[in-house]
């Protein structure tokens, strides 16, 4: 039985999770899925391991994994007017954080990334270049250096603050209502908290013949870390990771042809054959498309060779095979995602529809 | 323990980055002594066993400092001079330099330059470029073709020099600077009752792949570990946020490749010990040990403690070694209180399901 709602995907859209700073979101996720799972705990390095047994019928193990944590910034220096100086956990896109809310440490201070107003710029290269991280400072309203250290602590984290959006079509829903399979939503952290969605609502239903092993991972954003320290314990069949991904599908400069988008919204869940760090093995590839084609899933490739996933931390060590179906996210990386929730949905009926049938294959 | 003569030995022997077997027989000679059993594993490490005094199971607590040093690598023979590539060297700082050949025996060398008579203006306003240096081992083509092979490795001579006070210049104190203050540690911990196993690791080729703290991590198992590095001390030119004073004590390094409680239990400690540190944010990749033994077999809680140094990779590294007075102090004390319910500490909870979420 679904659990997913409007007001649990805003829950795991807006809660801060910086690489290493997981635990709101963990316990976020722990809440919704105990009571559906058999045993749950955390490992070693943070990763929350739910596992839902399987009806007996199958030996295999079979992991499901998203990551919990997003890009954030790390608070390296308060100076003596009260502003905070940073460093970067993850690859944040520096074009788009000037201006931008932010909250700080475990008790979510608001904060505001400042500029300089343009009538004090002089250097018009400035508007043509990306700020430099080290010329990054957040402005909490502290009124001086002391004022700050109060509120806020060297090696805290920052991420940004974005409310959770229900975009057009229409009226937005009942929040509590079961979150619908049709409209667009916006928000943060949309890379991966798709993915955790996806995966506590797969955790969520009936059974399958194997053991179910949902990973939810840290650190993925700064090198797939907690995905090597889980793949190198667990030595599952199959490894799928759920992902937020890139969706560049966006009309290029006016009057010059685009180049072909990583993926589409609205084109379905994206499927990766290779990225930067992983070659899908074919036959498990051939078997999630099969099953796309024979249950009517719309589906889509994700443009070889971009990005990295956890996909490669679970092969690491025991050469586990390991997949890749991701909700296609525009602007990821940067502090608001525009995602398709039939994108979600799609990619949800196929992941349950490509375990359903997974007994045939054999590995 | 003195330190420095210690030190002195540990800096001057060869061991660059999958070459470290000059430095290991070294390291295990000195750790012999002061711990139960002494071994070398495949792939080099140099391992120290010291039992704790707690109740069995003990936490297994390991200590890790690298045994390698950055080098050079032979690329060519040029007649009678080596071309060379670097693994890990400021090409700034290699003309003029002294060097040894690991050939088939060890050869001195030196990176020459162009007399500054015969440049032209333009040679005069740039730094000479890798591929322009050879190394001159003053032999004979014929002596070098009998002597030295491609791949085989360099690394600079860089003396051991007693400065002021209590500082040090020498080569390789990267990172044998470390593995001196954990040997200083086992010293220390044979007059300090530890509950925890102790386990030393002089870990190879942390400058080339990391490989040592995986395999030793994989081998040994350990509940949870210190990893020990040098770190970078302000100098003229360095920005401050992420260089620490030398001689202003050990920087403990804070961020997502560290257990946040051992960080904590590190901070604690050295405050409650009045020990003088500094505090090192690291948003990603530490670029130690620490990165690789974190996430191996399942993922072991670490921690990292630097030792500010100036110069870091160039064969002139300055060190204050009040430093390593202050680390093995801080050492100690921590591994005198990683006992059972220290483990217990460092486990992550789940939420109380009974209770409301906030």
């Amino acid at each position: 039985m679904s659990i997913l709602t409007l007001e649990l995907l805003r829950r795991l859209s807006e809660t801060p999770g910086g690489p290493g700073d997981e635990a709101a979101v963990r316990d976020i996720i722990a809440r919704a899925v105990h009571p559906r799972v058999d045993e749950l705990s955390i490992d070693n390095m943070g990763n929350l391991i739910a596992i839902k047994r399987g009806s007996g019928a199958s030996s295999r193990q079979i992991v499901l994994a998203a990551h919990m944590d997003e890009v954030a910034f790390m608070i390296t220096k308060i100076d003596d007017d009260g502003l905070l100086h940073v460093a970067a956990s993850g690859g944040i896109n520096r074009r788009t954080v000037l201006g931008k809310p932010v909250q700080v440490g475990p008790d979510r201070l608001p904060g505001v990334i400042s500029l300089r107003p343009p009538h004090l710029v002089d250097d018009p290269e400035e508007y043509r270049r990306p700020p430099k991280l080290r010329d990054l400072v957040i402005d909490i309203g502290a009124k001086d250096g002391d004022e700050a250290k109060s509120k806020v602590k060297r090696g805290q984290y920052a991420v940004f603050r974005t409310p959770f959006r229900f975009l057009a079509p229409g009226e937005a829903p009942d929040p509590n209502a079961l979150l619908p399979r049709a409209g667009r939503i916006s928000g943060k952290a949309f890379d991966d908290r798709l993915g955790c969605a996806a995966l506590i609502e797969l955790l969520s239903g009936e059974p399958f013949p194997f053991d179910l092993v949902g990973v939810f991972t840290v650190q993925e954003e700064i090198g797939l870390r907690g995905a090597l320290a889980a793949g190198s314990r667990l030595k599952p069949d199959v490894a799928l990771i759920l992902e937020g991904t890139l969706c560049p599908d966006l009309p290029g400069r006016w009057g010059q042809e685009q180049t072909p988008p990583t993926t589409r919204l609205g084109h379905g869940p994206a499927i990766t054959t290779t990225d930067r760090s992983h070659i899908t093995p074919p036959w498990l590839l051939q078997h999630i498309l099969r099953t796309a084609e024979a249950n009517g899933i719309p589906h889509q490739f994700k443009h070889p060779n971009v990005g990295g996933t956890d996909a490669a931390g679970f092969a690491r060590y025991w050469g586990t095979p390991a997949a890749i179906i991701s909700t296609p996210a525009r602007y990821i990386h940067s502090p608001i995602a525009v995602a398709d929730l039939a994108d979600f949905w799609h990619g949800v009926d196929l992941v349950k529809a490509t375990l359903q049938t997974l007994e045939q294959v054999s590995l | 323990m003195e330190i420095k003569p210690i030190l002195q030995q540990l800096t001057q022997a060869r061991g660059p980055s999958g070459g470290e077997g000059e430095a290991a027989k070294l390291v295990a000679r000195l750790m012999q002594p002061l711990c139960q059993e002494v071994s070398i594993d495949a792939v080099g490490n140099v391992i120290g066993l010291k039992p704790g005094s707690g109740p069995e199971p003990r936490p297994r607590v390991m200590l890790m400092a690298h045994l390698d040093e950055i080098h050079l690598t032979v690329s060519a023979i040029d007649g009678a001079f080596l071309r060379f590539v670097e693994n890990g060297y400021d090409p700034r700082t290699l003309v003029g330099a002294q060097v040894t050949v690991l050939g088939k025996k060890p050869l001195p060398g030196v990176i020459g330059d162009l007399p500054p008579h015969l440049m032209t203006d333009e040679d005069r306003k740039r730094m000479p470029e890798l591929e322009e240096m050879v190394i001159d081992l003053g032999l004979t083509a014929g002596q070098v073709a009998e002597l030295v092979r491609v791949g085989d490795q360099v690394v600079l001579d860089g003396p051991f020099q007693e400065l002021l006070g209590d500082r040090v210049a020498s080569k390789a104190l990267d990172d044998r600077l470390l593995v001196t203050t954990m040997l200083a540690a086992l010293d220390a911990l044979q007059r300090v009752e530890h509950p925890c196993d102790v386990i030393a690791v002089a870990s190879v080729q942390e400058e080339f792949s990391g490989l040592g703290a995986r395999t030793a991590t994989w081998g040994q198992r350990p509940d949870l570990a210190i990893a020990l590095d040098v770190t970078f001390a302000r100098q003229p030119g360095a920005p401050e946020e992420n260089t620490f004073p030398l001689g202003g004590g050990p920087a403990i390094a804070m961020g997502p490749n560290l257990h946040p409680r051992i960080t904590q239990t590190l901070l604690d400690l050295a405050e409650k010990l009045e020990i003088p540190h500094e505090v090192d944010v690291q948003p990603s990749r530490t670029g130690t040990d620490a990165w690789g033994i974190q996430v191996t077999a399942g993922g072991a809680p670490t921690g990292l403690v630097s030792i500010p140094i100036r110069n870091m990779h160039t064969a002139v590294e300055v060190a204050d070694l009040k430093d390593v007075t202050r680390t093995v102090r801080l050492l100690t004390a921590f591994l005198a209180q990683a006992d059972a319910a220290f483990l217990d500490h460092l486990t992550y909870r789940l939420p109380d399901f009974q209770e409301a979420a906030p």
